[in-house]
């Protein structure tokens, strides 16, 4: 695992960011950190980052304790944030020659090449910017050193479509050869780069798995009956956003399975005339799992 | 990787470090251009200001590098850079070192040179002063930096602490309860200094390794402003503690051993001199013995506690002599200074003035009581004599500095005015001989101690100023004065110079005294 977290606690004042939180990110993944407004996603990407210390628990970064993260670390690890300060007074150019000495890995090709591609304007200085650009800005300072790691805390947020798409394309060509760790809300963007995801709240783990897994186990299912129909109670394990019409009955199934599914239609509804199942957007399966967290809380 | 970031910062922030060197640069060029007497009062005036807002530049610029790379923030992308932290930090001192002190030294050596001072003086004064300015500004905003991230942050904190500090210490505890420092405005105060400036220095090291290594902001914010308080409660250090300490800092210890106190009521009540204006209040005048005094010696009082206690010991009224009493008097009021004109050995008697409340003289007065004074003193010893011009002199003296004279604007006395990259003197006689040096006035004299091991010039600039009038004339003809000024061309000063060489603390108890008997009709 190239990070992983145990147990971390961070509280600001009376405010619990992160309850025991434990992820772990697979060398190579792509990670995707999911979870609604406050949940905790930049805290715990900023434990990792050693910019916030936990009071509790630990978190390893390329096998190092992220309290211990030295240089040497730092040299493997890009990381991206929409909160980034970068110098204001210093151009794009200037940045870079000032970044570049620090890594002994860094590729001036490789500079030149995102440099073009992110449009980026290089003798514009960084605080001339927009945001949208400053995000490219920061994009193209993590990438030319060929990080090991990648950490982007909410990339796309306040970025336009044409802006997002430029960052994801960039991304998207360098993703192969390092580990991503994402945060975000925009789930349409996350869902084409993200190997894995871990669906958080409140601080806390729900779930993580494979992109392969989750959308595999993850379906939305549409029952036809013969006649009118009442809604099975208790809800089978694993059905959420269960709505009867007429004679249609329509939920999400997080346990998808063919075998499974029959053999619960079969069990709870009588004259099954049609069952569809449709694979469902990452979009869907957040909202769908952050609705059950809440009415859950309730 | 140091030089490196440097490079960075300095590309960032050198136009406010030319901005901050022009004002040193213009700041030493005017005031050595305005010369020792100033023509214009308000070029003299805007040379001042121009000082103190080129210190304020020092601070500014100093919290302006350390902002570039804000150590407090969550937000900094240097934070997960691979960039090292004691490189980071190596860099700030290098600018530090480069762009915010090495311009005021270079300043303040063209002021020394352009003043007619040798290289070597010149240079050493800039450094005492860059010294001085390093531990009093530019540390202390460095560290300010160091646990803030913009420069709005660190206004609004020291304006928050300026007003704590006003609101706590000096409204609060100095105006409401009357708590008076123990050393403040006596040659001790320089105590509070030293402790700033060690604070100072011992303070950075430790902040900057708890920011750059551990980023403990909240820590390090605990520590400045525990640092901050410290320095606060230096002034009320106890007495006799910091008492002990200058005895040990004494450059002639032993010096003053045979020095003794006693009362000597043969001495009879204090007579008010001719034209003389009474002190307000209550004022004792205690009759005293001194002897062992070295010749060409003078013994001063830095500060005397005085109790007076009633015959079975109860004690009826403490109060100390160096600062007023109810305010009444001043510092120099309550001065008791025992000057040897003999020869070793002769001794001196004295009255020594002592302020007592009214209230405390109106139910004491007439009562026998008994009086305990304990002293503390310092022996100076002659240590200089110079002579020069009374009107006209513009001049270099060796161990004195450049001096100049000229006649005041009433023409009533001799203005001089000495500077000195190094120290000029702080006690010394002056005294105005005619050109035969047959005929010479009364002495003036003028002590304003400061026991300081070291020099900290701070504020205008490096250089070390003596000022004093001798006057000739008294406009209200109670003294008249063999030179004056029809005496006066050819006439020159003659400067006898004291430094302090001993530290001693004496008591003396008075039984059965009844202080109405020594409190003079016009002091009451």
């Amino acid at each position: 695992m190239i990070v992983r977290t145990d147990d971390l606690h961070k509280t600001f004042g009376r405010r619990e960011a992160l309850r025991g939180l434990s992820i772990s990110v697979e060398d190579g993944s792509a990670y995707a950190l999911i979870g609604p407004n406050g949940a905790g996603k930049t805290t715990a990407l900023r434990v990792l980052m050693n910019i916030l210390k936990p009071e509790r628990g630990s978190a390893t970064v390329i096998g190092i304790d992220s309290r211990r993260l030295s240089a040497r670390e730092f040299a493997q690890i890009g990381y991206v944030s929409e909160n980034q300060e970068l110098p204001p007074r210093l151009t794009v150019r200037q940045y870079l020659g000032y970044l570049r000495p620090f890594y002994t890995t860094w590729d001036r090709q490789l500079e030149q090449s995102v440099l073009g591609e992110l449009r980026l304007p290089p003798d514009l200085r960084i605080g001339e910017l927009s945001h949208g650009m400053r995000m490219k800005a920061a994009l193209a300072c993590a990438l030319p050193f060929r990080p090991k790691l990648l950490v982007l805390d909410e990339p796309f947020s306040g970025l336009d479509a044409l802006v997002r798409e430029e960052f994801m394309e960039r991304l998207l060509k360098q993703a192969g050869e390092m580990t991503i760790v994402i945060s975000s809300h925009e789930l349409t963007e996350i869902e084409h780069v993200a190997t894995h995801v871990g669906f958080i709240d409140q601080g806390r783990l729900l779930f993580q798995d494979s992109m392969t897994e989750l959308t595999g186990r993850v379906r939305e299912v549409r029952v036809t009956l013969e006649g009118a129909v009442m809604a099975p109670a208790p809800v089978p394990d694993g059905w959420m956003q269960l709505t009867v019409a007429g004679n249609v009955v329509s939920f999400v199934d997080t346990r998808f399975s063919n075998e499974r599914l029959s053999r619960s239609v079969t069990k709870h509804f009588k004259g099954v005339r049609n069952v569809d199942v449709r694979p469902v957007a990452l979009r869907s399966i957040f909202t769908t799992l952050a609705r059950a967290t809440r009415d859950g809380e309730r | 990787m140091v030089w490196h970031i440097l490079k960075k910062d300095v590309r960032l922030l050198w136009r406010a470090a030319a901005a901050v060197a022009i004002i040193h640069l213009t700041v030493a060029v005017l005031r050595s251009w305005l010369g020792l007497f100033p023509e214009s009062p308000q070029l003299a005036l805007v040379a001042e200001l121009l000082s103190l807002l080129s210190l304020i530049g020092v601070a500014i610029l100093t919290l302006a590098a350390m902002h570039q790379d804000a150590v407090p923030s969550v937000r900094q992308d240097w934070l997960t850079r691979p960039i090292k932290p004691l490189d980071m930090v190596l860099a700030k001192l290098c600018f530090v070192l480069l762009l915010v002190q090495a311009p005021l030294f270079l300043a303040d050596l063209l002021q020394g040179l352009l003043q007619g001072f040798s290289l070597p003086a010149a240079a050493l004064g800039a450094a005492v002063r860059n010294v001085t300015v390093l531990c009093f500004f530019t540390l202390p905003a460095l560290v300010f930096g160091a646990v803030t991230h913009s420069l709005m942050e660190s206004f609004a904190v020291a304006a928050a602490s300026l007003i704590l500090y006003l609101a706590v210490f000096l409204v609060g505890t100095v105006i409401l309860f009357g708590v008076r420092t123990s050393i403040g405005g006596t040659g001790l105060s320089w105590i509070v200094g030293a402790c700033w400036g060690s604070l100072a220095i011992s303070g950075t090291a430790v902040v900057m390794r708890l920011q750059f290594f551990r980023r403990a902001t909240r820590l390090s914010r605990a520590l400045i402003f525990t640092g901050g308080g410290a320095v606060i409660l230096s002034a009320f250090v106890p007495w006799h503690l910091a008492f002990a300490v200058q005895e040990r800092l004494a450059t002639d210890p032993g010096s003053a051993s045979a020095v003794k106190l006693s009362f000597y009521p043969e001495l009879g009540p204090f007579q008010l001199p001719a034209g003389a204006a009474a002190p307000r209040g209550t004022v004792l005048y205690v009759p005293l013995r001194v002897s062992g005094v070295p010749s060409s010696a003078l013994v001063l009082l830095d500060r005397a506690t005085v109790r007076i206690a009633d015959r079975g010991g109860r004690t009826l009224y403490e109060g100390r002599t160096n600062l007023s009493v109810d305010g009444v008097g001043s510092i120099l009021d309550a001065r008791l200074e025992v000057r040897q004109r003999g020869e070793t050995g002769t001794p001196v008697d004295v009255h020594q003035r002592i302020f007592l409340p009214a209230a405390v003289y109106a139910r004491l007065g007439d009562r026998p009581v008994t009086l305990e004074i304990d002293e503390s003193l310092t022996l100076f010893r002659a240590e200089a004599r110079y002579s020069f011009p009374a009107i006209g002199a513009d001049m270099h003296i060796a161990g004195l500095g450049r001096c100049a004279t000229r006649m005041d604007h009433h023409g009533v006395a001799v203005m001089m005015v000495c500077a000195n990259p190094m120290r000029v003197p702080k006690c010394f006689t002056a005294e105005l001989l005619d050109s035969s040096g047959a005929l010479h006035n009364p002495e003036s004299e003028f002590c304003d101690p400061n026991y300081s091991p070291v020099r900290a010039p701070l504020w205008p600039d490096a250089l070390d100023q003596l000022l004093w009038a001798v006057p000739f004339f008294d406009s209200r003809g109670l003294v008249h004065y063999p030179v004056d000024g029809s005496k006066i061309d050819g006439a020159r000063v003659l400067l006898q110079t004291y430094e302090p060489r001993d530290h001693l603390t004496r008591s003396l108890t008075v039984h059965e005294i009844r202080l109405a008997d020594f409190v003079t009709p016009h002091g009451i």
